[in-house]
């Protein structure tokens, strides 16, 4: 590769094989399935027969995928966990192996993406599967927020503004303050997301952080902290404010009755679901164990309020643990449904009101349920959507490790340069956060004419003029600015976007590509085929060339070819913006030719343009791009070709009502798969 | 008549911040002995220590083979150690990896056994590593079965930031902060009999969800149970220790320092320490995550990024000092390593050294950052495995030779006797030879 897309800590895998079926899907989905047997029969059959035959056939098959057996197109709608896998290790190159002939780039793509548009047709028997989301280990912007609001503590908001009160008075002040007061390590991810159930894991060395964290918390929110803390250098200062549960005792009361009040109360909370006899009596054990010990009412309930921080029912969201029929589908009760919105939207536990209202069976009833949708949306916490969805989504929670040559941009020398850094993510939080709370269209993530920008960035864009004066932006407050230039507004004029998929020296207009695909039109690409050489080693005589031939010298590479093509427009369409988001019409080695050609034909002409083209090109997939995404977050699980229908009927609402972002939520809380589930699976205990 | 019953009081940790009253004796703190184990056998320490972004190889490649070897400047430092030290050449990273980015492909697989072609989610061959399968037979008597540590907090990726794998994509995660690191080896596990009584709650309550779930759900449940397993061990190793052995009492900074080299040098410290206490015998410690890390100054004095200057073009001036700087990096890691050597060297065990007894293997995944390749990677095998090593050469491997012949040879030393690991062939040879 010419670079590395991943130079700045980008994720390297993106979620690849999710989104692909969508790339062709309106086209073939429409298709009748009578017409299909030919397309099977006549390419597709005759394809895979040459190259995987061989080894795929007949009751010896290898991995147990016998291709003899799909005779028809219906043999192979009717078993598409098998197709999805073939199509998997086909996207991942993966087979064929290296010693069998090899296939052809243009082949391989021909059958990922009739298997694709397979996979995405609905089931001949009507049947729908919401699938079924493995437990979810709360990550750790998850746990923090929900330790807080379960000890009801204030959660530290970064950007000082509340927009249930109304437009907010600017300017708006944004604290550098670290929002999350307890330190847990990095979570696992991946799909592009932090909160994917079956990637998050619990190693041993978490689950002594999470032990020693409970104690913690406990020492700390009962007034008890000790005096060396391991958490002594981050800002805990909120939880020494002192929890509900840790009251002294009043005069009179009876300390067992108490205990069982404010424990029930805990544990009803910390597990956002009912706690049965069974379930609480060895928390009320504990507290007795400790109290006979000596009367201490305080100290007897920190134990039990540790346990209850470490049980399973807090640390995962649990789904599915009552006497359910295995195997069925079933609608996601009202407690599960509270967790899923909360944690949705807020990034955090139900608030009293979702518990109260999953309590009385309401929740589910579409018009109390959209009264809380709409509510949750203007509340504060759903700034938890931009902080942690919309980050994930454009990519750019490495921006701030982000690292420019200091020699090139000498702002990078000192820690100017640093701050700059978390100003260009609050801009993009601030972005979404307009959108979101203004229920705007969400083509305005392309469009928009506003930015939320302080002095240091408008100086950084060169819009920095009079009229930021008597706003009194400065370094700490952003004030809203309406942009007369259409280089900048909207996800792709971001400066931290720019960034990220930057090297620290130049651009990447592969990585910008790449970004573009994934961000933005949700077609992302597989990874490179074993055994391409980077473009530098294998034409070292190509250096004198500029980043722009040696592209082009690197696409004339067939196995490149196909891949590059698709990425590479996309990202020099973004070359006016040098490695930090800055305006350039030269990039040292002479002016920057704006002209770009896509695989169809048509031609880019900067980044103007390229808004252009997507929003009289290619909305439908920027729409169904953006659906994805969040559906994926919302879900906490993978998208799988049953998702189809869902993710259709989405876009089509929005496309019905002016691309509101309620409308995208409102959807998303509606569908099967997040208002559906299977239950369990039968136990096999082998 | 006098005889060395065990290390001198002062012997150990002359790092950076760390002061040491080692009121303790090897013999007292022995973990219990296992079956089979002698008295008089040491056990094996294995250790291994990644450095991020290959290294300028020109510099790094000694001159000469076997016994004749002499230093280019990255490797300078290791004559003071020269005779307990094995430089590796010739041996190749994985193959049949896919991919563009060698950085992750480097690291992340650097001690995996995944067979090949078999990968995680993100795409790397990841599954259980070296060093954790050294961990099931070297870890059962100690109080931590492995110890994973690395100067870089939370890294964004876990390809770029992990070596060792429970595992397919399933980390071990790892420690940056001294003061944490050490009490995981030492502390008290807080609260040690209410603390049981709060596992047993839990894991009551675990065992009824278990009851109810199948499938993924249950797999999650399943690595609960084993996650609060490992913390009731480290409870009862501290209740029945506890009794004849006090921890070490060693001054950490409160915080983590700011100088890259003396965080490092704490790190190593705990690790040598962990290993004479015998709180463990197998650690795994990435001085840096991948793709490197800038801020130079108060080391080197220079401010460039690992990464940006590993991305030179050799036939420029600019490269060429972009190239010396790669070098100060090189040296750098190799002077901290030199010193984690020397450290080891220092601790008086049976008839020799702690060294003596480790198996250390230090390296990057990458042989140059600029061209993100992974043949013939840079790596030094420092220490006598028990015996079981010859050190003091330069061993040039033939040209192919798979890493995973070297991690085959390492498990057998372990105690771990499998056919193929990866893409191994068969078992290192030269190791001990003469």
């Amino acid at each position: 590769m010419l670079d590395s897309p991943t130079s700045r800590g980008l994720r390297s895998q993106r979620p690849l094989a999710v989104f692909c079926w969508l790339f062709l899907l309106g086209g073939i989905t429409a298709l009748a399935n009578d017409e299909q047997p030919d397309i099977y029969r006549g390419e597709i059959r005759p394809l895979l027969t040459r190259h995987c035959g061989h080894c795929h056939s007949g009751a010896e098959a290898e991995a147990e995928v016998d291709l003899k057996g799909f005779t028809d197109v219906r043999s192979v709608i009717e078993d598409r966990a098998t197709w999805k896998r073939i199509r998997d290790m086909l996207q991942a190159h993966a087979m064929p192996p290296e010693d069998e002939p090899p296939l052809a780039s243009e082949d391989r793509e021909k059958l990922t993406k009739w298997i694709s548009a397979m996979l995405a047709q609905p089931d001949p028997s009507g049947r729908r599967d919401p699938g079924k989301i493995v437990f979810r280990r709360l990550n750790r912007v998850e746990y923090n927020n929900t330790v807080l609001e379960l000890m009801r503590l204030p959660r530290l908001f970064v950007r000082n503004y509340d927009p249930s009160e109304g437009a907010p008075r600017e300017p708006i002040r944004v604290s550098r303050k670290n929002p999350l007061p307890i330190y847990l390590p990095v979570d696992d991810s991946d799909y592009g997301f932090d909160n994917i159930g079956e990637v998050l894991t619990l190693p041993p060395f978490l689950m002594e952080q999470y032990l020693s964290t409970a104690h913690h918390i406990v020492a700390l929110t009962s007034g008890s902290a000790p005096e060396n803390t391991n958490n002594s250098s981050r800002s805990t200062d909120v939880l020494t404010r002192g929890s509900w549960l840790f009251k002294p005792l009043s005069s009179g009361a009876d300390p067992y009755e108490e205990a069982e009040q404010r424990l029930g109360e805990f544990l009803y909370r910390a597990f956002r679901h009912p706690v049965d006899a069974e379930q609480f009596q060895p928390y009320l054990d504990l507290f007795r164990q400790v109290y006979e010990e000596d009367e201490d009412f305080v100290e007897a309930m920190k134990l039990p309020v540790q346990a209850g921080l470490v049980s399973p029912h807090f640390l995962f969201r649990v789904e599915g643990d009552s006497n359910e029929p295995p195997g069925q589908i079933v609608r996601v009760p009202d407690y599960e449904l509270a967790s899923r919105l909360s944690y949705f939207l807020w990034s955090t536990m139900p608030d009293d009101q979702l518990l109260r209202l999953a309590g009385v069976g309401r929740l589910h009833d579409a018009d109390v349920l959209e009264e809380q949708v709409r509510r949750m949306l203007k509340d504060k916490r759903a700034m938890g959507l931009s902080d942690n969805f919309a980050s994930q989504w454009l990519q750019i929670e490495a921006v701030s490790a982000a690292m420019p040559d200091p020699e090139m941009f000498p702002l990078f020398d000192e820690q100017r340069g640093h701050m700059l850094l978390n100003y260009m993510e609050d801009e993009a939080r601030f972005l979404f956060e307009t959108v979101m709370f203004e229920d705007r269209s969400i083509l305005d993530f392309i469009t928009a004419d506003y930015a939320y920008l302080n002095e240091r960035l408008a100086k950084h864009y060169g819009v920095y003029d009079e009229k930021f004066h008597p706003k009194k932006a400065s370094d700490r407050h952003f004030v809203r600015y309406q942009l007369d230039d259409p280089r900048r507004g909207g996800v792709l004029a971001l400066a931290s976007v720019h960034t990220v998929t930057s090297q620290s020296s130049r651009t990447s207009p592969v990585a910008r590509g790449k970004w573009v695909l994934e961000a933005v039109l949700g077609a992302p690409t597989p990874p490179p085929p074993p055994g391409v050489p980077e473009l530098d080693e294998a034409a070292p005589e190509s250096e004198d060339l500029s980043l722009r031939e040696k592209l082009a010298l690197h696409r004339e590479n067939s196995a490149c070819a196909s891949c590059h093509n698709r990425m590479d427009p996309f990202g020099l369409a973004l070359e006016n913006y040098d490695p930090i988001g800055q305006w350039r019409e030269n990039d040292g080695a002479g002016p920057i030719d704006i002209a770009t050609r896509l695989p169809s034909g048509e031609e880019l002409r900067g980044p103007v343009d390229l808004k252009r083209y997507i929003l009289e090109k290619r909305k439908a997939d920027f729409v169904r791009c953006l659906t994805e995404q969040m559906l994926t977050y919302a879900l906490g699980r993978p998208l799988e070709y049953y998702d189809a229908p869902a993710v259709e009927h989405i876009t089509s609402e929005l496309e019905k009502n002016d691309y509101r972002f309620s409308t995208l939520v409102w959807e998303i809380v509606k569908s099967y798969p997040f208002q559906y589930r299977r239950t369990q699976e039968p136990q096999n205990d082998s | 008549m006098t005889r060395k019953t065990g290390p001198s009081r002062r012997t150990l940790l002359k790092g950076v911040g760390v002061s040491i009253g080692l009121p303790l004796l090897e013999s007292m703190n022995r973990a219990p002995l296992l079956a089979g184990e002698t008295a008089a056998a040491a056990p094996l320490r294995l250790l291994v220590v990644y450095v991020p972004g290959g290294v300028n190889k020109d510099e790094w490649t000694p001159i000469g083979e076997g016994r004749d070897w002499k230093p280019r400047k990255v490797l300078e430092p290791l004559e003071k150690v020269r005779e307990d030290v094995l430089i590796l050449s010739g041996l190749d990273s994985r193959k049949g990896e896919t991919g563009d980015n060698g950085h992750p492909l480097g690291c992340a697989p650097f001690l995996s056994t995944a067979p090949i072609n078999e990968r995680d989610r993100g795409g790397f061959c990841t599954d259980v590593s070296v060093d954790q399968l050294a961990a099931k037979v070297l870890g059962k008597g100690t109080r931590l079965p492995s110890l994973e540590l690395g100067c870089d907090p939370d890294s964004s990726d876990l390809h770029y930031s992990n070596i060792s794998w429970r595992a397919p994509g399933a980390p071990t995660g790892k420690e940056y902060s001294p003061r944490r690191a050490f009490a995981r080896l030492f502390g008290d596990v807080q609260g040690d009999r209410r603390q049981q009584s709060v596992l047993d709650v839990v894991l009551s309550e675990a065992r009824r969800l278990q009851n109810r779930v199948g499938g993924r759900d249950r797999q999650k449940l399943d690595e609960y149970f084993e996650s609060v397993r490992a913390v009731e061990r480290r409870i009862q190793f501290s209740e029945s220790e506890s009794s004849k052995h006090r921890p070490p009492q060693i001054d950490l900074p409160p915080s983590v320092p700011e100088r890259y080299s003396e965080h490092i040098q704490l790190l190593n410290d705990i690790t040598s320490l962990g290993f004479q206490q015998d709180a463990t015998r197998v650690c795994t410690f990435m001085y840096g995550d991948e793709p490197g890390r800038g801020g130079w100054e108060s080391e080197l004095g220079f401010k460039d990024h690992h990464h940006a200057l590993a991305h030179l073009n050799p036939h420029t001036e600019e490269g060429r000092e972009k190239l010396l700087k790669i070098t100060k990096i090189d040296r750098f890691f190799m002077d901290q390593f030199t010193q984690l050597v020397l450290n080891l060297k220092k601790v008086p065990e049976g008839e020799g050294s702690l060294l003596d007894n480790c198996l250390v293997l230090y390296g990057s995944g990458l042989e140059w950052g600029r061209k993100h390749n992974r043949e013939n990677l840079p790596l030094v095998l420092a220490g006598r495995g028990c015996g079981t090593i010859n050190p003091g050469r330069h061993i040039v491997y033939p040209e192919g030779t798979p890493v995973a012949n070297l991690h085959l040879s390492m498990l057998d030393r372990a105690g771990l006797h499998l056919d193929r690991v990866a893409d191994s062939t068969e078992r290192l040879p030269k190791l001990n030879a003469t």
